[in-house]
């Protein structure tokens, strides 16, 4: 059931992210990615080299769709390999090996937060940075950041009220 | 040799990551225009045809601004018709001969975006069209956009001006002063115009165009108007912003210009370098 319930939230996510955020010119300081959320998702058991080889292969996607050459995946290896002690960390768990299931609120309480909130802006930053990779117009950079981050988040969150509860069950 | 086994069993999964990350941040450093082109039109022969739905829908929505777009702009060529027509036969000889140098084509944008340092646009004709790589993107205006890098059987990719990687010979219209166009990332209306000699009489709102040595774009192409002109630090030149003349964000139909004697031009100006 659950495995029904990934594939799906997979299908809507980089539907979403191909056909929609990544031709959307509404403004230069807003270039949403919602296919972060795949990763964060991941149930909390996930060994690392399941991890690693989401995060590869979600990278190489979308490196190919947005013809970015490896940014995508340098991005988000680091977001997948280091999601297990961050999850650990922000996500208040005392014990990781022992818990199971999708981390969400009901798991991980308000702390769920910090750990999404968290980790869509540091794949942001990471991203917006190496793209920019100068310091010129550096106020630019830090707007397009905090803006995207902000726009990433809200999708993020209404696609977790979508799936959530079914990922939970 | 147990105690290797299980170190290298415990700490494979960092050094996999490790050698991942540092192929992934070579195929960036070292990638191109050309490289990002190609995979976007990879891309696009398996996700092309959903695209090409999509730009349909939004396309229908611009419909009617996009129609009295091309109507005026047909009123324009109407009377410049005209003009042609009534001109002297010599005179007619000199602008066939600039009218055959280029080829006209025109295509539909399928996808693009504005939003990166690295933009491109995506279009619904490949090589069986006639496309090639090299071939310049214009609005049906005559603004500039960008430039075909790669494209395949029913696609092609084009770099536009709003790419950090792209640099365009510009002059001023009034002056005759020659620059370069590029743009630093940021506002995607604003383009800079640099090295544009001290001596230049360049005065806000001057039109710049595409200088004729690009060999991409006819010489007419425009880019866009001068907002501000402030000297460079070394006292020596001119840096021009320039108020794009072509709306990025709403591209629906372009046309693609082919310059016939391109290159031709260019194998002459290697063989002089060699």
């Amino acid at each position: 059931m659950r495995a029904r319930v990934y594939i799906m939230l997979t299908l809507v996510v980089l539907f979403v992210q191909v056909f929609v955020l990544n031709n959307l010119s509404m403004s230069p300081l807003v270039a949403p990615m919602v296919y972060i959320v795949l990763i964060l998702l991941m149930p909390i058991e996930s060994s690392q080299w399941k991890m690693l080889g989401v995060g590869l292969l979600l990278g190489v996607l979308m490196d190919i769709t947005m013809g970015t050459a490896g940014l995508n995946t340098m991005v988000t290896l680091p977001i997948a390999f280091f999601r297990r002690p961050l999850l650990f960390v922000l996500g208040g768990l005392s014990s990781i090996s022992k818990e199971e299931g999708v981390p969400s609120v009901k798991r991980l309480g308000v702390r769920f937060h910090r750990y999404f909130i968290t980790m869509v802006a540091l794949h942001s930053i990471l991203f917006y940075f190496v793209e920019w990779l100068s310091f010129d117009n550096f106020g630019t950079l830090v707007l397009r950041i905090l803006c995207s981050t902000l726009c990433s988040l809200v999708l993020d969150y209404i696609i977790l009220s979508l799936f959530m509860k079914r990922l939970s069950a | 040799m147990q105690k290797l086994i299980y170190f290298i069993r415990k700490t494979a999964v960092a050094i996999v990551f490790i050698i991942l990350e540092i192929i992934a941040i070579r195929c960036y450093a070292y990638s191109t225009p050309y490289t990002q082109a190609r995979l976007l039109v990879w891309s696009n022969t398996v996700v092309g045809a959903v695209q090409s739905t999509f730009a349909g829908i939004s396309n229908y929505f611009a419909l009617r601004k996009e129609n009295t777009r091309l109507t005026e702009h047909i009123a324009t060529l109407e009377n410049r018709i005209r003009t042609l027509e009534a001109m002297q036969p010599e005179e007619k000889l000199a602008v066939e001969g600039v009218l055959q140098r280029y080829e006209y084509l025109s295509a539909r944008v399928i996808s693009s975006t504005t939003n990166r340092r690295r933009n491109f646009i995506t279009l619904d004709k490949g090589f069986q069209d006639g496309v090639f790589a090299d071939m310049a993107v214009m609005t049906p205006e005559g603004y500039a956009v960008g430039v075909v890098v790669d494209c395949s059987e029913n696609f092609a990719v084009a770099k536009t001006l709003l790419n950090v990687d792209f640099r365009l010979g510009g002059v001023l219209a009034e002056d005759g002063s020659h620059g370069s166009v590029a743009w630093r990332g940021g506002d995607t209306q604003i383009i800079n115009f640099v090295e544009l000699s001290k001596y230049a009489k360049v005065q806000k709102d001057d039109l710049v165009r595409a200088a004729g040595f690009s060999h991409y774009f006819p010489k007419e192409a425009i880019i866009g108007n001068i907002e501000e002109i402030e000297l460079a630090e070394n006292g020596t030149s001119y840096n021009c912003k320039v108020r794009l003349a072509a709306d990025m964000n709403r591209l629906y139909n372009v046309v693609l210009v082919r310059n016939t004697g391109a290159g031709e031009a260019q194998a002459l100006e290697e063989k002089t370098h060699h």
